[in-house]
């Protein structure tokens, strides 16, 4: 998911200064004492990044990580909807042929990924150095993290969605989606949209949908995870509501917007929600030169069955890494307690469960008090081969029929055939 | 030309062509010769990038009757037909009515001009999808705001299905007509010059020593700039990626997207992305034969 890019100028700099080491050297405590073992010295590790607010969280620790291996991280930044085509033909290559040596892997990736045979096992290096991955989010693990049984992945944060509002306009979330739409349409004016909205094909608007389908008490299919269920009355419902918001309570051309754009809209005051990933705001709405809402915004659980949709990202190191080892190095740091932590007083989206109560998380970042509740109670996409391609059609099709090219119906029947075809392979 | 040097001199004029042509044919044998046989052997195989089963069996023909069958085609190759007349036509209209302007005698500040016109030419697709984007943005986008001054209500350019492709069309002449302008300036400014000053002398009008002296005698350049546009026009890509993605829903898809889309963005499938890469290389090869006809049948007249 995109997201945002709007730090691009500042998330060039890979190498922050001596502050952030001095400050997570302090927190990990003797862990640069290690420094005389260092067997992978020298190494360089190329990433491809997500250019956002959380990696440029673990780029301003990244000195600490190579005071204390030797090893140079290089990140590559590039926009959300040019990781994939970026990460395919890397991973399906000859075994150590790649330009990657770790992979940031997206909630909608792992299964195919590890089922086409580009990843690593993870098993065996977990037990090697008992690694303690008891604080991280269990959940996580069945979203991003095991694949048919194995660890493919260690997830580092997560994005729960759910409403952003704004606290100044006297807001209250309506207890079923029914009466939000109503609600969201009725705070429309000539001044502020009720909805600031992301429907552009294709990973934005199959994002957003899939809340409005969880928060109905839908789901893509029923439980035997074979048969389509999306194209039901919920299904329905959840498509009817959505294209009543985008017509009567969105932004002009949201059906075209996607993260960048609805956030834009309500980092200048334009709008007064959003159906978003809550935890990843921080360096957006609450920077005074590019936001117009600091500390003017609040999140909230999705109404109706307060499900929203929750992605993860892990990372994982893929077969075609050419320094496998030094990657397990950096795997393991990034993920570790006080890296995450480091992480979290930044700004980050906590993926250890201790964090949303850890006071002095709160006192920064008080809305992930809410955003765990929402955190706990999302669901991912179910963990089908090609995930991927069912994520595309869901944005095509659900495009479609946004811009009225195809009857909602037509669109989800058509999302619905794919479902089936996806649940053979 | 008597007739009886003629067809001496054309089989001379055909068997130099032939050796001109032999530098870059093996450069092509050598640069675009192995994809190409890759390709065409992909398009017959199951060609998966990603799965448990990566097996690539001989399906014979089911790659290309997949992707000609589906609806996804017909939407994108009207969508490419429909983009390709729309821009060609236009550019030449525009090109050549700014390459005559930019020709008048006597003009001032004649670099000026040009170099105004190039600017567009220096820019990558890349760097223009992106800056019409923000252009183009219904409320941050200086276009509405322009228009708003107007009383002209907000317009979604790019997430309207109806106007979605007008959009990219337009940027597309914003972008591409500096080509043509500089082949039709390159022409007109080499024309021989006493034929029209003759026909002034007899009293033709401009508009009628523009129809029936300039234009004909313009013919060969236009027919070839034409066509080399066409074919680069059918292979849009890089404006739609960046602009609307196909969207919104497939409103903007063309063949090229489509083959991406198929091939990196969703099912992986390689094969029938291979498959439609041969069709629209049947359908660009059939367009360079009209080219080469055409050129010939001008040469010959």
């Amino acid at each position: 998911m995109v997201r945002s890019s709007s730090r691009s100028g500042s998330a060039r700099r890979l190498v922050a200064g001596a502050l952030s080491v001095a400050l997570v050297a302090g927190m990990a405590g003797s862990s640069v004492a290690v420094a005389q073992d260092q067997p992978y010295a020298g190494t360089t590790l190329n990433i491809l990044m997500e250019d956002l607010t959380e990696t440029q969280y673990i780029a301003d620790l990244l000195p600490e990580f190579e005071a204390q291996t030797g090893i140079k991280v290089v990140f590559e930044l590039v926009p959300y909807s040019n990781m994939y085509e970026k990460l395919v033909p890397q991973l399906s290559g000859p075994e150590g042929s790649g330009s990657y040596d770790v992979v940031a892997v997206d909630y909608y990736w792992p299964g195919e990924f590890a089922r086409s045979g580009w990843m690593l096992p993870l098993d065996e290096w977990i037990a090697r150095d008992a690694v303690d991955l008891s604080g991280i989010i269990p959940a996580s693990f069945d979203v991003n993290g095991r694949v048919d049984g194995q660890t493919y992945y260690i997830p580092y944060y997560p994005y729960p969605m759910g409403i952003v509002y704004r606290t100044d306009l006297g807001i209250e979330i309506p207890e079923t989606m029914d009466e939000f739409v109503e609600y969201a349409k009725s705070l429309k004016t000539d001044e502020i949209y009720g909805l600031a909205m992301q429907g552009a094909p294709t990973d934005p608007i199959a994002m957003e949908w899939l809340n409005f389908l969880f928060a109905n008490g839908g789901d893509l299919y029923a439980e035997d995870l074979k048969t389509p269920a999306v194209n039901d009355e919920i299904g329905q419902k959840a498509l009817a509501q959505y294209l009543d918001l985008i017509d009567n309570a969105a932004q002009t051309g949201a059906a075209g917007a996607n993260l960048d754009d609805a956030s834009a809209t309500f980092a200048e005051g334009r709008a007064a929600m959003m159906v978003t990933y809550v935890t990843i705001f921080a360096g957006l709405f609450q920077n005074p030169d590019v936001s117009a809402v600091v500390d003017l915004w609040d999140v909230a659980p999705m109404p109706g069955t307060h499900q929203g949709n929750v992605g993860v990202w892990s990372f994982g190191v893929p077969k075609s890494a050419k320094s496998p080892d030094a990657a397990w190095e950096f795997v393991k740091w990034v993920t570790s307690e006080p890296v995450a932590r480091a992480r979290a007083l930044k700004g980050g989206s906590p993926i250890y469960g201790a964090f949303y109560s850890d006071p002095e998380i709160l006192a920064l970042f008080p809305y992930l008090s809410k955003a765990a509740e929402i955190l706990g109670a999302g669901k991912g996409l179910p963990l089908i081969t090609k995930q991927q391609d069912l994520v595309a059609t869901l944005g095509r099709e659900l495009s479609e029929a946004a811009s009225k090219r195809k009857s909602p119906q037509e669109a989800l029947d058509a999302i619905a055939a794919k479902l089936a075809e996806l649940a053979d392979e | 030309m008597t007739a009886a040097q003629l067809p001496g001199d054309r089989s001379r004029g055909l068997a130099m062509r032939w050796r001109f042509l032999v530098p870059l044919l093996v450069a092509l044998l050598l640069v675009d010769g192995f994809p190409l046989v890759y390709a065409l052997v992909g398009s017959f195989q199951r060609f998966l990038l990603s799965g448990a089963d990566l097996s690539r069996p001989f399906i014979g023909l089911e790659n290309y009757t997949s992707f000609l069958g589906s609806d996804a085609f017909g939407n994108a190759a009207w969508n490419t037909i429909v983009l390709s007349v729309s821009v060609v036509t236009l550019e030449t209209v525009i090109a050549f009515g700014l390459a005559l302007l930019l020709t008048l005698p006597g003009l001032r500040f004649r670099g000026i001009y040009l170099l105004i016109l190039m600017v567009p030419l220096l820019l990558s697709p890349v760097a223009v999808g992106l800056s019409w984007r923000l252009i183009l943005h219904p409320d941050l986008g200086i276009l509405n705001w322009v228009l708003g001054l107007a009383g002209i209500p907000k317009m979604a350019w790019l997430a309207d299905a109806n106007l979605a492709l007008p959009t990219i069309i337009a940027v597309d002449v914003w972008h591409e007509t500096a080509v043509l302008v500089l082949m039709f300036y390159a022409g007109l400014s080499a024309l021989p010059r006493e034929p029209l000053e003759a026909a002034r002398v007899d009293g033709a009008g401009a508009i009628r020593s523009l129809v029936h002296m300039t234009i004909p005698l313009m013919a060969p350049i236009i027919v070839v700039a034409v066509l080399i546009r066409l074919v680069s026009a059918v292979k849009t890509y890089d404006l739609v990626y960046i602009l609307t993605r196909g969207g919104p829903g497939t409103a903007t898809e063309t063949l090229s997207f489509l083959i991406w889309r198929t091939g990196l963005a969703g099912p992986l499938d390689i094969g029938q992305a291979a498959a439609g890469s041969i069709v629209l290389l049947i359908a660009i090869v059939f367009l360079t034969v009209l080219l080469l006809r055409a050129t010939d049948r001008i040469g010959a007249a």
